[in-house]
């Protein structure tokens, strides 16, 4: 498999993720997009902080990716 | 997205059939695997990198794409809300924060102290960059430390202008002196006090020594009288230049801006109720300023609105080409361009709150954040919806220079962030599964 293969299907996922979607890959795991909603915290002179919500990506690998 | 999902996404996209991207994938995670069982790292383009360790596989996102999944929530910052509210998060160690009376603590006080000083003001710009300007926990902070600080000027004048007999505060004053005070005060103090001792134990003291004695002690105190007396015409020089400056910038600039609000825009035509009301109000931010002056560039611009759009007379569109060309600023979030002049609000209707029709007036508060939304349609029909559901909806354009122009749908009018924490708690989890609140 060539770079540009890779790249392809990279940006592909990437897409999928940037809408909100997961993307299974059989034989490697799954991409997907968490979400964070907002959160409080105290800061160092004890006031509360709301922060804002905030997504990440996360990858479970598959079973069978592991296991290899 | 299932992997049969993604193999006919994939053959959709790059124009293969479904058997070719099916075997591309499979390629490509017999690649991911080959690469990880190897490397124990595999880089994905624009995506991250694969890293496999004891734990397993884990993904580290790349740090352009960590901000461009995140776009829906540009220009958001963390926000103060305030000390006792209660939003049931653990509570951390405090500081301390009280000063203590005791004279003889003082010098640790002044340490604590000084590092406060420098920072409170560094924090009360965040909380204005932040967007909340009106916790009320602030400015009882701000004055507390007012206070603390006020005390310790006056300190500093009676050291200055009584040569303090105890040796043993000696120490505690000459940390804020001068060093030449310093130098001086000590000798002082001993030369003071050791003959003032023996003219009442021993009464045969020279009159050299006396005379020499008053000289020193009048020299001394001379320079301090004279450095107090200098510093009252420096105060109301600050003070005349400060309410002249005042008085000019009135007069020049605030003034005419009042009269001829339309000026900002360079058109007289246009209705300046919102100028008016962004300049009126204190807490609008100077990034909402140029935001309100565009909604009165609406006649020219509603031309470009898309014909689905059917809005009433007072929604005006702003085209993503205008809006930013004029706000070059990274993620500057505009007024609500949907705000219905106070004329047309019901008289009854309170100034702040979640129902009824979005009042300018109220544009100095926070909101509760639903949806930020590049397609203006699909933001449009949001917003829509909630005012058609009886909500305050508001619509504000953000224009993020890394992700352009986006729309930002949020319902309800609050005057603190606290009022909208409470309300938001109360409204149904489908409304308000994520939210943000945010200063208007």
């Amino acid at each position: 498999m060539d770079e540009h293969q890779i790249e392809k299907i990279s940006a592909l996922i990437k897409e999928r993720l940037l809408v909100g979607e997961s993307v299974l890959l059989e034989g490697i795991g799954t991409f997907s997009r968490i979400h964070e909603p907002q959160h409080f915290s105290r800061d160092e002179k004890g006031r509360t902080v709301a922060h804002p919500p905030k997504d990440t990506v996360q990858f479970s690998p598959e079973e069978l990716g592991e296991r290899e | 997205m299932k992997q049969l999902d993604f193999i006919q996404y994939v053959a959709r996209e790059l124009s293969i059939s479904e058997e070719e991207s099916q075997e591309l994938l499979r390629g490509f995670s017999v690649h991911l695997n080959n690469e990880l069982n190897e490397t124990d790292s595999v880089q994905l383009t624009g995506l991250g990198t694969l890293n496999k360790d004891i734990y397993g596989i884990s993904l580290e996102l790349d740090p352009s794409f960590a901000i461009e999944i995140n776009y829906k929530y540009a220009g958001m910052q963390p926000i103060i809300v305030s000390d006792d509210f209660n939003v049931g998060i653990e509570e951390e160690e405090e500081s301390e924060v009280e000063v203590d009376p005791d004279p003889e603590e003082e010098p640790e006080v002044d340490v604590e102290r000084e590092p406060e000083k420098e920072s409170e003001p560094e924090e009360e710009r965040e909380s204005v960059i932040d967007k909340e300007p009106d916790s009320e926990q602030e400015p009882e902070a701000v004055d507390n430390t007012e206070v603390e600080v006020d005390s310790e000027p006056e300190e500093e004048t009676q050291s200055e202008v009584e040569v303090d007999p105890d040796p043993e505060e000696e120490p505690e004053v000459d940390v804020e002196r001068e060093p030449e005070e310093e130098q001086e005060s000590e000798p002082e103090g001993d030369v003071e006090r050791e003959p003032e001792e023996e003219q009442e134990s021993e009464p045969d003291l020279d009159d050299e020594a006396k005379a020499r004695i008053a000289k020193r002690t009048a020299s001394l105190r001379s320079p301090k009288k004279t450095k107090k007396s200098n510093l009252t015409p420096i105060y109301i020089g600050i003070g005349v230049v400060f309410i002249a400056a005042m008085i000019a910038g009135w007069q020049f600039y605030l003034k005419p801006i009042l009269d001829e609000p339309a000026m900002l825009v360079g058109d007289s035509s246009t209705e300046p109720s919102n100028v008016t009301e962004a300049i009126d109000s204190d807490s609008i931010s100077e990034e909402q300023q140029p935001s309100a002056a565009l909604d009165n560039e609406k006649n020219g611009l509603e031309g470009e609105a898309s014909g689905t759009m059917g809005m009433n007379e007072e929604s005006s569109i702003i085209s993503p080409e205008n809006s930013a060309s004029r706000i070059n600023t990274d993620s500057v979030v505009s007024a609500p361009i949907m705000a219905k002049n106070v004329a047309e609000i019901p008289a009854d209707q309170p100034r702040y709150g979640l129902m009824g029709e979005v009042d300018t007036r109220a544009n100095d508060g926070y909101t509760l954040v639903l949806f930020s939304l590049s397609n203006r349609q699909s933001a449009m029909e949001k917003y829509e919806l909630y005012r058609s559901a009886g909500y305050r909806s508001l619509l504000s354009p953000v224009n993020s220079s890394r992700f352009g122009l986006m729309w930002r749908v949020s319902i309800g009018q609050f005057s603190t962030v606290e009022q909208a924490l409470e309300v938001a708690k109360e409204l149904p989890k489908e409304i308000i599964e994520d939210y943000f609140i945010t200063k208007i």
